[in-house]
C-alpha cells in the first residue's frame, strides 16, 4: 500500500488517554483528527486519533516524549471517501 | 479501547444488533465530516462526542440516575426543558435520525409513517439506543398525527406524558399552553420528587437562554462571506445540543463562536468567497441524519442556515428573564415556545416570514425546502413556501427524501443542477 494512500489510527484504552494525546499533539501544531474508531481497526468503538501518513512520525515522537498511554497504532488504507454516499 | 458493552447490557440493550450501528457509524462520520478540510479547531469537541456517542453522555445520565435524578426524553421543540431542569431532572432529545432504526419501527407502525417517527419508535422497541433505554419517562406532544399515535405504542413499554399542543396561535391558545405547562410541572414534580420554585425555574430559564445565545452566536457567524463554518458542522453542533449538558453546550458553542469571529476578522473561510449559499428549510434532521447537507456541500454550494427544528427554531426567541412571580414565568415560557413556527399550526404564516427573513439575513442565493417522506404537514406547506419565495425572486428547490441511501445519486443530480442554475 503506497504511503500516501494510508492513514493511521491511534487507539486508546479509554477516551481520557485519547484526549490527553490529542491536546499534546495539537499544542505542537501537528494535524490530527478525533475519529470514531473504524470497525476494521477494532471491534470496540470509541474515539481514536486519525493521523495522515505525513504526520505519523511526529505523532510517534510526541507519544515517546510525553510517555502518552495508548493501546496501539493501526495503519489502514484510506477509509474516507466523501462520494461513497453511504449514510447511517 | 473504550468498551461500553457492560453498560449497554445493564440497560437491557440488544447489544448484538446495536453492534451493527457501531460498525457503520465511523465510516459515515469519516466520509461526511472528517473528509472536510480547514475545519475550526473547536469542532474537535463535537467529533469527540460523536466518537463516544453511545458511551460518554449515557454514562453521565446513568450517574445522574444513581444519585436519585430522573431523565426525561423529549421529541419536540415545544416541550419546555426549563421545567425538567428546574425540578433537578435532565431533559434529553430522543429523535432518531438513522435508517438503522427504521425496520424495527416498521414492525409496529405503518410503513407510510415518516422516518423520524419510525426511527424513534424503532430505537425503543429494538432496544438499540442507550438514550432510549435510559430515559425514565418520555414526553410526547399532540403535534402531528403520526407522533400522536406513536405515543400510544411507546406507552406500552415506557411511561409517557403527552402535552396537548394547541394547533392555532390565538391568545386563548397561548393561555391553553400555559395550562399545559402547569400540568407538565405537576407531572415532573411528582416524578422527580422535587418542587418547581420561582428560584429554580429562574435558574433553568437563564441556563437554557445562555445555551440559546451561544448557538445564536455561532449561527450569526454563518452570515459572513466567506463562511467560516460548514453547514454540516453547524448541523452537528445543533444535533448534539439536543442531548448534551446545557451548560457545557453553551460553553462549547461560545468557544466555537470565538474562533469563528476571529476567522471572520481574518477573512478565513471553509468555502471560497462567493460559493453559492443555501438556506435549508423543512423537517428536522435528527442525529445522525447528515445526508442532505453532505450532498449539498459536495455539490459546489454551502448551507448557511437551517430554518427548522434542528436550526434557528431551536434558539431563536428567549424566555423573559425579568419575571417577578412564578405565574409570570409560566406565561413567559408559553409565549416563547408558542413563537415556534411548526407546520402543525394553522395558519402558519410565521414560518413563511421567517424563511424570507432568514434568506435575506444569511444572504442565501437559493432555498432548499426538504421534507421527510410521509410528512404531510411540511409537504403541504411546501406550496406556500415556494410561492412566497418565488414572489421574492428567491430560487427554491423542493426535495423529498428519507434516511436511506438509495436516492443519494438522484438528489445529488437535482441539487447539482439547482446550484448550477444559481449562476
Ligand atoms: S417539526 Fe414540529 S413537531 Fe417536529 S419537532 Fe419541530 S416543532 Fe415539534
Ligand atoms: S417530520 Fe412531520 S411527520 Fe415526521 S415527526 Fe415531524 S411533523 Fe411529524
Amino acid at each position: 500500500m503506497p504511503e500516501e494512500e494510508k492513514d493511521y489510527y491511534v487507539l486508546f484504552h479509554n477516551h481520557t488517554e485519547g484526549l490527553e494525546l490529542y491536546q499534546y499533539v495539537r499544542s505542537r501544531g501537528i494535524s490530527v483528527k478525533i475519529s470514531p474508531t473504524p470497525r476494521v481497526a477494532s471491534v470496540c468503538c470509541g474515539m481514536s486519533l486519525l493521523v495522515g501518513a505525513d504526520a505519523i512520525a511526529e505523532v510517534r515522537q510526541c507519544i515517546e516524549a510525553s510517555q502518552a498511554a495508548y493501546d496501539r497504532i493501526v495503519a489502514l488504507p484510506r477509509q474516507i471517501d466523501p462520494h461513497r454516499d453511504k449514510f447511517c | 479501547m473504550a468498551d461500553y458493552h457492560e453498560m449497554w447490557e445493564s440497560l437491557g440493550m440488544d447489544v448484538k444488533a446495536h453492534d451493527q450501528l457501531c460498525a457503520v457509524l465511523p465510516t459515515a462520520f469519516g466520509d461526511t465530516y472528517l473528509s472536510q478540510e480547514n475545519r475550526p479547531e473547536n469542532m474537535a469537541y463535537y467529533d469527540f462526542v460523536v466518537s463516544e456517542i453511545h458511551g460518554v453522555r449515557p454514562a453521565e445520565l446513568i450517574e445522574h440516575q444513581k444519585a436519585g435524578g430522573k431523565v426525561l426524553g423529549t421529541f419536540c421543540l415545544y416541550v419546555p426543558d426549563e421545567i425538567v431542569f428546574a425540578a433537578g431532572g435532565i431533559a434529553t432529545g430522543l429523535c432518531g435520525g438513522s435508517q438503522f432504526w427504521v425496520p424495527d419501527g416498521e414492525k409496529v407502525l405503518p410503513k407510510n409513517t415518516c422516518p423520524l417517527i419510525k426511527a424513534s419508535v424503532g430505537a425503543r422497541v429494538g432496544r438499540t439506543c442507550p438514550f432510549f433505554r435510559i430515559a425514565d419517562m418520555y414526553v410526547g406532544e399532540t403535534t402531528c398525527d403520526g407522533k400522536k399515535k406513536a405515543w400510544e405504542v411507546l406507552a406500552e413499554d415506557v411511561p409517557v406524558h403527552v402535552m396537548d399542543m394547541p394547533q392555532m396561535k390565538r391568545p386563548q391558545d397561548v393561555q391553553k399552553w400555559i395550562g399545559e405547562i402547569g400540568i407538565f410541572r405537576d407531572v415532573v414534580e411528582k416524578f422527580t420528587g422535587n418542587k418547581v420554585t420561582k428560584e429554580n425555574l429562574q435558574a433553568a430559564i437563564v441556563l437554557l437562554n445562555e445555551k440559546r445565545r451561544a448557538l445564536a452566536r455561532v449561527f450569526a457567524c454563518r452570515k459572513a462571506d466567506p463562511v467560516p463554518l460548514s453547514g454540516k458542522d453547524a448541523l452537528l453542533m445543533m444535533q448534539i445540543a439536543f442531548y448534551d449538558d446545557p451548560g457545557r453546550c453553551a460553553e462549547m458553542a461560545n468557544k466555537l463562536a470565538d474562533e469563528l469571529e476571529q476567522r471572520i476578522r481574518d477573512g478565513h473561510g471553509v468555502f471560497a468567497k462567493g460559493t453559492k449559499r443555501i438556506l435549508v428549510t423543512g423537517t428536522p434532521m435528527a442525529i445522525p441524519n447528515w445526508k442532505l447537507h453532505h450532498l449539498i456541500e459536495t455539490s459546489g454550494a454551502v448551507v448557511v442556515c437551517e430554518e427548522c427544528c434542528t436550526g434557528t427554531r431551536y434558539f431563536e426567541n428567549l424566555v423573559a428573564e425579568d419575571c417577578q412571580t412564578i405565574e409570570e414565568q409560566f406565561s413567559a415560557l408559553a409565549k416563547r415556545y408558542m413563537k415556534n413556527n411548526c407546520a402543525c399550526f394553522t395558519p402558519n404564516q410565521g414560518r413563511i416570514d421567517d424563511i424570507l427573513r432568514l434568506a435575506k439575513e444569511y444572504k442565501a442565493d437559493g432555498v432548499i425546502d426538504v421534507n421527510l417522506k410521509f410528512c404531510t404537514l411540511y409537504d403541504m406547506e411546501g406550496r406556500d413556501v415556494e410561492r412566497a419565495l418565488k414572489k421574492e425572486g428567491i430560487p427554491v428547490l423542493g426535495l423529498e427524501t428519507d434516511y436511506t441511501d438509495t436516492d443519494a445519486e438522484q438528489l445529488r443530480t437535482r441539487i447539482g443542477a439547482f446550484v448550477e442554475m444559481l449562476g
